[in-house]
């Protein structure tokens, strides 16, 4: 064991007493034959005991200034239970849900059950509707593009022109757009 | 400083202002007050700046106490609020005191508060006043990664444990710093505390 180690741990006792029982047990049996050290601990209380002194009295209403200038908080005006409200709205309209939609399963088979299977009609309407739709869309792009390669090599030729006009108008915007910001700045 | 075992938590008077009981912010003032004016004294130097920014800073921690992870200690939270706010107001002051001859202004704002003379001797005032801007100019001679951590242990009483969880330090480089800038401080502060 190092004397660096002694006054390390020396340091850590006088500071909170958090030193293993172990080492606070060699610590104790050093200190009581060397010197130094006992000179060191002598340093270290000094210093502890100096920095407790320069400590500054904290002002007698401090805590009470405080009190009465506290701001209201955000959080304050928000009720204890934020989640009632939106909660019974959702209630409700599930209940009109259920009214408008599961009217006439209702009474056969309960309001949950009635509610759960008309929205899920409605789930499974908006699928086919929606499955319908992007069909018909992609199968008339097919059938646009199937004419188009069936026509005549000079139809094909003005098509893929207009295409790299697009192209070209869309970079030559890409590019002027910093040019436009820089001249904004400046001006 | 803990008290007797039945004290409430921290973590207890923020559940319970929270709750509504709005006084019981008063506690936690009373409880960190000392503390945390005397760690902010000693960056800012000024007793009235220390006590403002105090103000403040418990201000600030009551808008957001909402927003307090108790899984946490408040001790943390509100120290790392401090030591923000205490930041801020340096590098405002900075920009404000660059013109100006800053040496002489700081030795003027160390004296502000001096150790309590308790009926001493003109030449034990002397003595006290300069003890207290001897342990000014040491503190302010440390490097910053040492400073911050002397500050927040022994002006600032918090124990080994928050300080790692405040700094985001491991538990063995806190024991580490601290031991070296009490070195330092022992160094620069000799003529006062050699054994």
């Amino acid at each position: 064991m190092t004397h660096a180690d002694y006054q390390q741990w020396l340091d850590l006792d006088l500071d909170g007493g958090t030193l293993p029982p172990a080492e606070r047990r060699a610590l104790v049996e050093h200190l009581a034959v060397c010197a130094a050290c006992q000179s060191e601990r002598r340093a270290l209380e000094r210093l502890r005991e100096t920095l407790e002194r320069s400590r500054m009295p904290v002002r007698s209403d401090f805590a009470n200034q405080v009190m009465a200038a506290l701001p209201q908080s955000g959080w304050e005006s928000r009720p204890a239970r934020a989640w009632v409200a939106p909660a019974a709205l959702a209630a409700g309209l599930l209940a009109a849900a259920a009214l408008l939609l599961g009217g006439g399963r209702v009474a056969a088979s309960g309001a949950v059950l009635g509610t759960a299977a008309a929205l899920a009609d409605v789930f499974v309407s908006a699928l086919v509707v929606g499955a319908g739709l992007a069909g018909a869309s992609w199968r008339g792009l097919g059938m646009a593009i199937e004419e188009l390669f069936a026509g005549s090599p000079g139809t094909l030729l003005v098509f893929a022109g207009g295409v790299l006009f697009l192209h070209l108008l869309f970079l030559l915007l890409l590019r002027r757009r910093p040019g436009r910001a820089r001249a904004r700045r400046l001006s | 400083m803990p008290e007797g075992p039945a004290r409430t938590t921290d973590e207890e008077l923020v559940a319970a202002i929270l709750d509504g009981d709005r006084d019981r912010f008063a506690d936690l003032v009373e409880r960190y007050q000392g503390r945390l004016v005397n760690y902010l004294y000693r960056l800012l130097h000024s007793s009235d700046d220390a006590h403002d920014l105090a103000q403040e800073v418990f201000f600030r921690v009551y808008q957001a106490l909402d927003r307090f992870d108790p899984r946490y200690r408040f001790s943390t939270w509100l120290f790392r609020v401090a030591q923000n706010a205490a930041i801020d107001q340096i590098r405002r002051q900075r920009l404000k005191l660059v013109p100006m001859h800053r040496e002489a202004a700081a030795g003027d704002e160390a004296r502000e508060w001096e150790f309590p003379s308790a009926g001493a001797s003109p030449y034990g005032e002397l003595r006290n006043r300069e003890l207290g801007d001897a342990i000014q100019e040491a503190v302010e001679a440390l490097p910053w990664e040492y400073r911050e951590l002397i500050l927040l242990r022994h002006f600032g009483e918090l124990s080994y444990e928050e300080i790692a969880t405040l700094k985001r330090l491991p538990l063995g480089t806190v024991k580490n710093k601290l031991f070296r800038g009490r070195q330092m401080l022992k160094e620069k502060l000799a003529d006062y505390v050699a054994g």
